[in-house]
């Protein structure tokens, strides 16, 4: 090694992190000091920042992480979610039957205090479209809440894993499923569906938490009365104000089956009482069958969390013609934009667009591309809406080539950090492209209601998917890291500067937040699509765990050939990801690491 | 001249929506809630009819690959979304591969088509009150081309992939 080289490595070494790259920038709700060094929600706290105050783990250390136990959760298909670490204890949520349980992270081995295997529909795996996936679940007052495959909320006793309660909040038969993580605010649950492609009808309801009985549910689509419009509904933008509009933005009663569903994460702001989420494509997605700017699909939507009531919404892909999703998640941030402060969310969409919006009013201060993108020359910042590309629109019965990004989008719901520290967001994106057919469908209940044809291929440069930081105040990319495939797990990042992420090939990554250096990495059972978390375990020690376990949409169908254990399901690889089957299969385990191991 | 049944109602309102040489062109079905009532009363109107013999439904034999019957099953596959679940030509998405040769509820014409007339726990909607016995038998006929000359048993990584769309 040369000397200037040495040299450079020590004085490298020596140098505290740079600093932030936007010192201003906080976490909009974030978690209280009671909850440091657990992990109670989804995403950590309100805001989905999936940021850890927790700091033992450093950007100096973490060359030191050994794997310390693991569990196979005796379930295969996608693990996405995660586990929650409340009072010494991990709760785990597994793909269909959606088993969970209750390890005792205070006794050696870390036995089982209970695991609940509840009833859940075997129709359930028949109408899901994307894996049998599960988000994961919520806690409070002493119940462990999550959604089964079949439409069921059940609530837990965490202690003896008892069920409390079990609502029936969707119906099977028609197609309808829920993969999404509820999160629970003062007294409710607040629950969203799954079926964009089966001809559903999105909403967002809420549970009471003691007793499971709805409080309130607010459809995506439809006459004002069902969505929710009050007098109190101030969207930012003219053409979003009018009468009923999430009817007569489509033919005659095509949103009774227009999709629309709020199967993505969401977020609570206590201060202004508002709930976020996205809500998924419009169906069919053969366009011709669907005229009109068919709200309230692709939008993010600001709801009143006490009655449900609609305060602003945003049509993210007016009329979608390429199924993005509106339904990634929005991270809450107090930032600086334009030399102004300002409460925003933050949002990574499908359509390789990122926002950053003022949550209190929904005006777009800023939408930049983060992933390689050809469908809209940009967003038009005085009416938000998108400058949609004529050559790469779709229709019926007319093949359109290279559209990019994909049907998984620039980012699907693998969720996306935020760091205090660095004032950045870490952003696992996907860089696909594809050609898109539409064509004519009719609409048999519990099949899917599509009508389009749509093979995915590698998007332009030599990597399919990239792990970036994101700096929300200007809209730039800071840093990549690109890998062979797209990056499907979510991200965390912790006080300790370090940033970890999964891929699809299994390999489990941390990597310093300030530079995106890889510090550090782990070949884990199979391909990660869940998200990592941190906790500090009863001996004092700062671990973090991560699922391991390919699938969903894209570790799943796409690839065609990873599962080995169905016998009468053999399938060929698909072009999309033709080689990821060499590198994974099919697993199930969490995976738990700490400095040098366990001690 | 025989009385029309309800079940040839049925059968009739289905041949309207996915027969012929435009099938389910919901452009001359602008509504598409016209289309699932129609779904829907089919469903209710045949429910009280028991089904034709599944034997009597089912061919003996695959067919040969010239067959219409064939090209024409492969068009019902569309038209009744059956590639949505089970993928482009049955290569498997949501629902199971049709190309595999392996049949979980046997192989058979006589097996496959009461899979499809009477529907599987894993979510397999029955079909056999919505798709009449003469489009029924097409539909076999062409699953049981799909797996033709196919050998999935080993992956060494040479050979073709099969294009794939997601969702």
């Amino acid at each position: 090694m040369k000397v200037p080289t040495l040299l450079f490595l020590l004085l490298a070494a020596c140098t505290p992190d740079r600093g932030a790259v936007v010192p201003e920038a906080t976490i909009g709700a974030p978690a209280g000091p009671a909850t440091a060094g657990q992990w109670t929600m989804p995403a950590g706290d309100y805001a989905n920042s999936r940021y850890s105050g927790l700091n033992d783990i450093t950007a100096r250390n973490a060359a030191d992480l050994h794997a310390a136990w693991t569990f196979s959760t005796g379930v295969l298909r996608g693990h996405e979610g995660q586990p929650l670490v409340i009072d010494n204890t991990m709760y785990l949520i597994t793909p269909y039957p959606n088993v969970a349980y209750a390890l005792d992270l205070t006794k050696p081995g870390f036995p089982l205090k209970w695991k609940f295997r509840p009833d859940n529909d075997l129709r359930a795996t028949g109408k899901a479209c994307c894996d049998l996936v599960n988000r994961g679940a919520s806690f409070a007052d002493g119940k462990l809440v999550y959604n089964l495959l079949d439409g069921h909320t059940v609530a837990v006793d965490a202690n003896t894993g008892a069920q409390v309660w079990r609502t029936k909040v969707v119906d099977v038969a028609t197609g309808e499923t829920i993969t999404m993580a509820p999160i629970i605010v003062k007294d409710m649950v607040i629950v969203g569906s799954s079926g964009g492609e089966m001809g559903v009808r999105g909403f967002l309801a809420a549970l009471d938490l003691t007793t499971g009985r709805e409080r309130w549910r607010a459809y995506n689509l439809g006459p004002d009365a069902d969505v929710k419009i009050t007098q109190r509904f101030k969207p930012f933008y003219a053409h979003d104000r009018g009468t009923d509009l999430g009817a007569t933005s489509w033919p005659a009663n095509a949103w009774k089956i227009g999709g629309g569903a709020a199967w993505g994460w969401v977020s609570y702001d206590p201060e202004l009482n508002l709930l976020y989420y996205g809500t998924s494509n419009p169906g069919p997605w053969n366009q011709d069958q669907r005229p009109g700017d068919n709200k309230w699909t692709c939008s993010i939507l600001a709801r009143d969390a006490d009655t449900g009531e609609l305060r602003w919404v945003y049509q993210i892909t007016p009329h979608d013609l390429w199924d993005y999703d509106g339904v990634n998640e929005n991270i809450l941030v107090d930032m600086p934009v334009k030399g102004t402060m300002r409460k925003v969310l933050v949002h990574f969409d499908r359509n390789a667009f990122a926002y950053t919006i003022d949550r209190a009013t929904g005006e777009v201060l800023l939408a930049e591309p983060f992933a390689p993108l050809n469908w809209a020359s940009g967003i038009d910042l005085t009416t938000g809406r998108p400058n949609v590309n004529p050559d790469k629109a779709t229709k019926q019965d007319v093949l359109v080539k290279d559209i990019c990004p994909s049907l998984e989008g620039g980012k699907n719901q693998q969720p996306a950090a935020f760091s205090p520290k660095t004032g950045l967001f870490y952003v696992p994106t996907v860089n696909l492209c594809m050609d898109y057919k539409g064509r004519a469908v009719a609409y048999f209940a519990g099949s899917p209601y599509i009508g389009a044809d749509a093979p995915e291929k590698a998007g332009p440069g030599d990597y399919k998917g990239e792990f970036i930081a994101w700096d929300a105040s200007t809209g730039k990319k800071i840093w990549g890291i690109k890998e062979p495939f797209p990056v499907w797990s979510g991200a965390l990042v912790t006080a300790g500067n370090v940033v970890f992420y999964g891929t699809l090939d299994g390999w489990f990554k941390a990597a310093n937040a300030t530079t995106g250096d890889v510090l550090w990495k782990f070949k884990v059972g199979s391909g990660v699509v869940g998200n990592p978390i941190t906790y500090r375990g009863p001996d004092g020690r700062q671990y973090v765990a991560v699922y391991s376990g390919v699938g969903g949409d894209m570790g799943a169908l796409i690839a065609g050939d990873v599962a080995s254990n169905v016998p009468h399901d053999v399938r060929e690889r698909g072009s999309t990801l033709p080689d990821l089957a060499k590198y994974t299969s099919w697993g199930g385990m969490l995976f738990v690491f700490s400095l040098g191991g366990m001690s | 001249m025989h009385r029309m049944t309800r079940i040839d109602v049925t059968r009739r309102l289905m041949v309207f929506c996915a027969a012929g040489r435009n099938p389910l062109n919901l452009r001359s079905l602008r509504d598409p809630l016209i289309a699932a009532v129609i779904v829907m009363l089919a469903v209710v109107w045949g429910a009280a009819t028991a089904s034709p013999a599944i034997a009597a439904l089912a061919q003996t034999g695959p067919p040969a690959p010239a067959d219409p019957a064939v090209s024409e099953g492969a068009r019902l596959f569309v038209a009744y979304n059956c590639g949505d679940c089970h993928g482009a030509g049955g290569s498997g998405a949501m629902g199971p591969s049709l190309q595999d040769n392996r049949w979980r509820f046997g192989g058979s014409a006589e097996a496959i088509t009461r899979s499809i007339a009477e529907g599987r726990p894993e979510g397999m909607p029955a079909w056999g009150r919505l798709i009449p016995p003469e489009q029924m038998r097409k539909l076999v006929a062409y699953t049981l081309t799909l797996g033709e000359g196919k050998d999935l048993s080993t992956e060494n990584f040479t050979g073709e992939t099969v294009e794939r769309s997601g969702r």
